[in-house]
């Protein structure tokens, strides 16, 4: 008890003490008349028990203590979510107990139950093991006192006896819910006063949710007494907790999950997230720009978390691309940025068994079909490509503009949904580009959101946040405010972008350089603010004196883009993005927390910018043939421990910028989603077809 | 052979080649069990020398003939109850409507997983039947309701159960799923068995109880409750047998274990049913039901769940072949010779289950590494390494939803064995002997630059080792005394003994 802070002791002694005085009658009437005899009687107050209230008591005590003992050995433990009191499968017995004992009996019922079972600190949110056995006696006979009162104030037990199902309904209902509001209470009571993680009074929604189930074994309890008062007896109703323990047995202490992709999703992702940390970051991010989109399409909510999903997962064929491959640092040749564009079907391969994942797998394999029909993996066109695709391959191509990669520092929102906006037609479908300038108005976006899993804490209850969280209510606001947190935030603006947006340089193979925008960590300083930005197309001279100069506090350009995203509140942002609340994360994220869960074996693989082709790799290229000498240069040392520099592959026929993300902070994936638009626009005079 | 493909470039645009690697994985476990006869027979050139014959044990002639009884049986009641029930008319309609309506929903929300996985798909539907018999048994006993009395009392029941379950089967017959109607025959069955006996009792046999006696009704209760679930029982290890299944005794052994906890809850819930609506009338059918469908949905989004796991396994294992890092099929191939050897070593169903599981993901920590290891093989690695991909493989098998314990067996794989759970040791010795026979059978192994049109491995197979891994394999007996070397430390002894004991087995087979 002695861990436990002043006021939580305060709290369970009370909470003891206000138990023991509820079940005094109980415990210092003398037995009296049989219990069938007059019912009424023991129901009118807190005085007398009769004699023969002695048997059911305890009869049911055992039979709760039974079903406890069952349930310890479930497979599932007893490891609850640490947010919500645990789900007490054994609860019909204690109301079974409350509709059929007076109050102070059945305020006795459930003690020998609780304090057998296996001591669970986390009841408490922490402290000893004496504590919250305790702590759950009281808690439980409370809050069955309360339900056993609040039965005998609807006029249940006459009902009861009268056998009279459907008007003991109302008062049985009642008394369950009342139940389960205590029981609530109290334990966010206990939590507050307890403090530390799950702390506080939490949502009253949340609070009526967890008493629904409640509701339920209010039902099975009815049984129960109704069958200890037929002909049958005790044994009878006994029998109702097989089922109950069964259930219990089965279904663990939580209820069941309520959909059935959600481990698919999550395995998935992790496998991903061993082959190339960006993508998984890049995953989420696209989900969520995903449903940001389809929320303003208006699509019904089921569809909110296949686009979800989709958004998700689109990119999990990579786990088919050859590693080497997605980490090259030089041009690609042809055959090998063909492997790479087959990563559309390696998704497609891998999810096609699934049965859950059936809707994303459309958008998996379609996204990066182009509306006028020269995408790839069937050239689809038009209204042929799939919805849930056209939304992800809008939402694949903001998020790739808006983070940073190795090579080139992320764009501000505005100038992203321009580019956005110069290839509606024909390269995206112009209405989801509509809808997600409107959102984007609406909401403002947080890039380089990362989510609690990649920052190195993959809990199962972590993951069940970022993944169960179909709802995104929209990431509003204090886009601007993040970043501020992280130095080498990713909204800096992008000068080395400017060589992407390069279509025809004379190279026209020389495509993003990883060389250019930097490593964001190497780049610190405004290496690449200095600098011209070579062949700059027209919007990004229009951006680059806009962004002149900025400092690394990249608020003020943001404040520039978005009108309101200053305004939100920063828990509206964790409400509404499961990603939202670490965004200041992010500069530890890409730090060393990264590698939180790696051995230093690993090392060999990371590429850390400060190496020495990471250091060049801030530089900006002038000319083209500087560009080509580096590539052949990183071709030549090859391996794992180059740093920075991945030359792009030429810009085939399609426009796909070929860029084999190399390892260097953060570890990049390929951009192989989708050309920045200014040069996809301005390639189309210039087909070229293999660079 | 790894180089053969890869010299082809002609090949016809192979965009299937993911599926492609799926498939050749599967003909080439099959053709793994062929043994090479078949080259031999080509080198003798002449006569064939007379290739063993694989047949699987031979089902005894009278099984077929003992399933179309037992389908004729159910068909014969069905309609003599039927008919009888129609001519009598139908006592306590009511009743009667009710149970009907609560059997049609349990079979119209039933588990939607292929019944090898699933015992009871629709334990609410069985519920509701046996409740309806078991209420024959409560009025039987005196009570209050009018029920099913007098010498065609079973016909009611089974007429009632028939019809509601095949109602309850036009919703998902309707959505293309497929009907089963082995379980509605053994639903049937059981079903009579129970009424029969219920009718035994009560209906002034020799046998028959004094009416009245309510303290004896609920033993009796359970009796019959539990001599429908037995009779279920039986008749399910009776069609497995004759699927051709092994003898009857250990089939029927493993149906009960199967059943014991369904079979305890459906027993219990179906007679809670009957005593509640025998004391409370009607009433007390929504009052039970509304907490039993809501169960029966729980347990169909868990085998929803359980299932959509399963295929994540499924998916997983095959990401390490699409992505070329181990040969298509090896981790089907381990899955399978690791539950042999797993049941070689006696051990129960569930362990079975893990070590299958965690067979399938033991190689998923690979997809971490630069360049594929040759053929996949982890044995030949420093114990660092394989230790981390096996930390890797564990951290992905913990986000599937799987028991922790196929987690904890792939990320244990490569500790020594004194350190490892049995499932752990168990698949270390089968990939180990796995990769040091160089997995026989394995086909080629897919070139993703050869659909490329290319020569070059930009980052393809890594061949070049492929030879090498294989000039170094050796035969099984070879392989076995490499794992008796390091049975010491690493490989498990009495896992060794077993594996040994199975190839053995499987060659003279």
């Amino acid at each position: 008890m002695r861990t436990l802070p002043q006021s939580a002791r305060l709290y369970i002694v009370g909470a003891v003490c206000a138990a023991a005085f509820c079940a005094a009658p109980a415990l210092v009437t003398a037995p009296s008349a049989a219990l069938g005899a007059d019912v009424a009687e023991p129901f009118t107050g807190p005085g007398g028990v009769g004699a023969d209230a002695w048997f059911p008591t305890a009869l049911l005590a055992l039979g709760y203590a039974g079903c406890r003992a069952a349930l310890r050995r479930s497979p599932h433990g007893t490891t609850a979510p640490a947010s919500r009191p645990p789900f007490d499968w054994c609860s019909p017995a204690l109301l079974a107990g409350a509709f059929l004992l007076p109050p102070a009996a059945a305020a006795l019922v459930p003690v020998p139950g609780a304090l057998i079972g296996r001591a669970a600190p986390a009841e408490l949110g922490g402290g000893p093991a004496t504590a919250s056995r305790g702590w759950r006696a009281a808690r439980l006979a409370l809050a069955t006192y309360g339900s056993a009162a609040a039965f005998a104030a609807l006029g249940g037990p006459a009902a009861l006896a009268a056998a009279d199902l459907p008007r003991a309904l109302l008062p049985a209902t009642g008394a369950a819910l009342a139940y389960g509001l205590l029981q609530a209470g109290l334990d966010r009571g206990a939590r507050a006063a307890v403090g530390g993680r799950g702390a506080g009074w939490g949502r009253p929604r949340d609070l009526c949710g967890s008493c629904a189930p409640y509701a339920v074994h209010g039902l099975v309890g009815l049984v129960m007494a109704l069958l200890w008062h037929s002909p049958y007896g005790p044994p009878a109703a006994l029998l109702v907790l097989v089922p109950i323990s069964v259930a219990g047995w089965a279904f663990g202490p939580r209820a069941p999950e309520r959909a059935t992709h959600h481990a698919a999703v999550r395995a998935l992702v992790q496998a991903v997230d061993l082959k190339d940390r960006y993508t998984r970051g890049h995953g989420e991010r696209v989900g969520a720009a995903s449903v940001l989109i389809a929320r303003e399409l208006g699509m019904a909510a089921e569809r909110l978390e296949v686009l979800r999903v989709a958004g998700v997962l689109h990119d999990v064929g990579k786990l088919g691309v050859p590693t080497r491959l997605l980490r090259k640092n030089g041009p690609l040749t042809p055959q090998e940025r063909c492997v790479i564009e087959l990563h559309p079907e390696h998704g497609d391969a891998m999810v096609r068994d699934i049965a859950c994942l059936a809707e994303a797998r459309s958008a998996i394999l379609h996204h990066h079909e182009r509306l006028d029909g020269s995408g790839y993996p069937h050239g689809l066109a038009g209204r042929d490509i799939p919805e849930v695709a056209r939304v992800v391959a809008v939402a694949d191509a903001f998020d790739a503009m808006t983070s940073t990669r190795s090579y080139r520092r992320a764009r501000p929102v505005s100038v992203a949904v321009e580019e956005l906006r110069r290839c509606a037609g024909s390269q995206f479908d112009p209405r989801m580009v509509r809808a997600l300038a409107r959102a984007l108005d609406r909401h403002g976006w947080q890039p380089e959101a990362v989510t609690p899993e990649v920052a190195g804490a993959s809990g199962a209850d972590g993951s069940r946040a970022a993944d169960g969280t179909g709802e995104c209510d929209g990431a509003t606001g204090a886009a601007c405010g993040v970043p501020d947190a992280a130095p080498a935030s990713g909204t800096a603006p992008v000068r080395g972008a400017a060589s992407e947006v390069a279509p025809d340089a004379a190279s026209a193979g020389a495509r993003e350089r990883a060389g250019d925008g930097g490593t964001a960590r190497a780049a610190a300083d405004d290496r690449d603010d200095a600098g011209a930005p070579h062949d700059a197309g027209a919007p990004h001279d229009a951006g680059a004196p806009h962004d002149a100069g900025a400092p690394h506090d990249a608020g003020a350009p943001h404040e520039d883009e978005a009108s309101h995203e200053a305004d939100a509140s920063h828990d509206r942002v964790g409400a509404a993005y499961p990603g939202a609340a670490y965004g200041g994360a992010y500069a530890s994220a890409y730090g060393a927390a990264y590698d939180a869960d790696c051995d230093a074996e690993d090392a060999t693989e990371r590429v850390w910018p400060g190496g020495e082709l990471g250091a060049r790799s801030g530089e900006l290229w002038p000319t083209d043939e500087e560009r080509e000498a580096f590539s052949g240069v990183a071709g030549e040392r090859g391996g794992p421990a180059v740093g920075g520099g991945a030359a792009p592959g030429p810009a085939g026929a399609r426009g796909v910028p070929e860029l084999s993300g190399d390892l260097s902070f953060p570890r990049a994936g390929a951009l192989r989603s989708v050309a920045a638009p200014a040069h996809a626009a301005r390639r189309a005079p210039h087909t070229d077809g293999q660079g | 052979m790894a180089r053969a493909d890869a010299s082809a470039p002609d090949q016809p645009a192979r965009r299937t080649a993911p599926g492609a690697a799926d498939g050749r994985g599967e003909r080439g476990s099959r053709h793994e069990r062929r043994p090479a006869h078949t080259a031999e027979r080509q080198r003798a050139g002449g006569a064939p020398a007379p290739a063993p014959v694989h047949v699987s044990v031979p089902v005894p002639v009278p099984a077929p003939l003992l399933v179309f009884a037992a389908y004729g049986a159910a068909l014969a009641l069905s309609v003599a109850a039927l008919g009888l029930t129609a001519r009598r008319g139908v006592e306590a309609p009511g009743t009667a409507l009710a149970f009907g309506a609560l059997i049609a929903v349990g079979e119209a929300v039933r588990c939607r997983v292929a019944p090898a996985r699933c015992r009871e798909p629709a334990p609410l539907a069985t519920t509701g039947a046996l409740g309806y018999v078991a209420l024959g048994e409560v009025a039987g006993a005196g009570g209050e309701v009018a029920q099913v009395t007098g010498p065609f009392g079973w016909a009611q029941a089974v007429a009632v159960v028939v019809a509601a379950s095949l109602a309850g089967l036009v919703p998902p017959v309707a959505l293309g799923q497929p009907a089963h109607p082995e379980r509605v025959a053994r639903r049937v069955l059981a079903v009579a068995c129970a009424a029969l006996g219920c009718q035994l009792l009560h209906s002034g046999t020799p046998l028959g109880l004094p009416v009245g006696v309510e303290s004896l009704v609920v033993p009796c209760l359970l009796a019959l409750l539990g001599l429908a679930l037995l009779s279920e029982a039986a008749l399910a290890a009776l069609f497995a047998w004759a699927r051709g299944g092994g003898p009857y005794a250990a089939l029927l052994g493993t149906e009960l274990r199967a059943r014991r906890v369904v079979g305890a809850a459906v027993g219990a819930a179906s007679g809670v049913l009957a005593l509640a609506v025998g004391t409370a009338g009607e009433w007390a059918l929504p009052l039970c039901g509304v907490p039993l469908l809501l169960a029966q949905l729980a347990v169909r989004r868990r085998a929803a769940g359980r299932e959509a796991d399963r295929q994540t396994v499924a998916s997983l294992a095959r990401a390490t072949e699409i992505a070329g890092y181990t040969p298509p099929g090896h981790a089907r191939r381990v899955a399978r010779l690791g539950r042999s050897v797993g049941r070689e070593l006696g051990l129960s169903g569930r362990a079975l289950a893990v070590i299958e599981d965690a067979a399938l993901l033991h190689d998923v920590g690979q997809l971490s590494l630069v360049d594929p290891y040759p053929a996949g093989a982890t044995e030949p690695l420093p114990a660092s390494e394989a230790r981390r991909i096996a930390r890797l493989g564990g951290a992905v098998a913990r986000q599937t939803g799987m028991p922790a314990e196929v987690a904890d067996a792939v990320e244990r794989q490569a500790a020594p064995y004194r350190e490892q759970p049995l499932p752990a040791r168990v698949i270390r010795v089968v990939n180990a002997y796995a990769d040091l026979t160089g997995d026989p059978g394995a086909p080629s192994r897919r070139e993703p630059t050869g659909v490329c049109g290319t020569g070059e491995r930009a980052g393809g197979r890594a061949g070049r080792d492929g030879d090498e891994g294989r000039a170094a394999a050796g035969g099984s007996s070879w392989a076995l005394g490499r794992l008796w070397e390091g049975s010491e430390r690493e490989y498990d002894p009495e896992v060794v003994a077993a594996l040994a004991r199975v190839v053995r087995r499987d060659a003279d087979a």
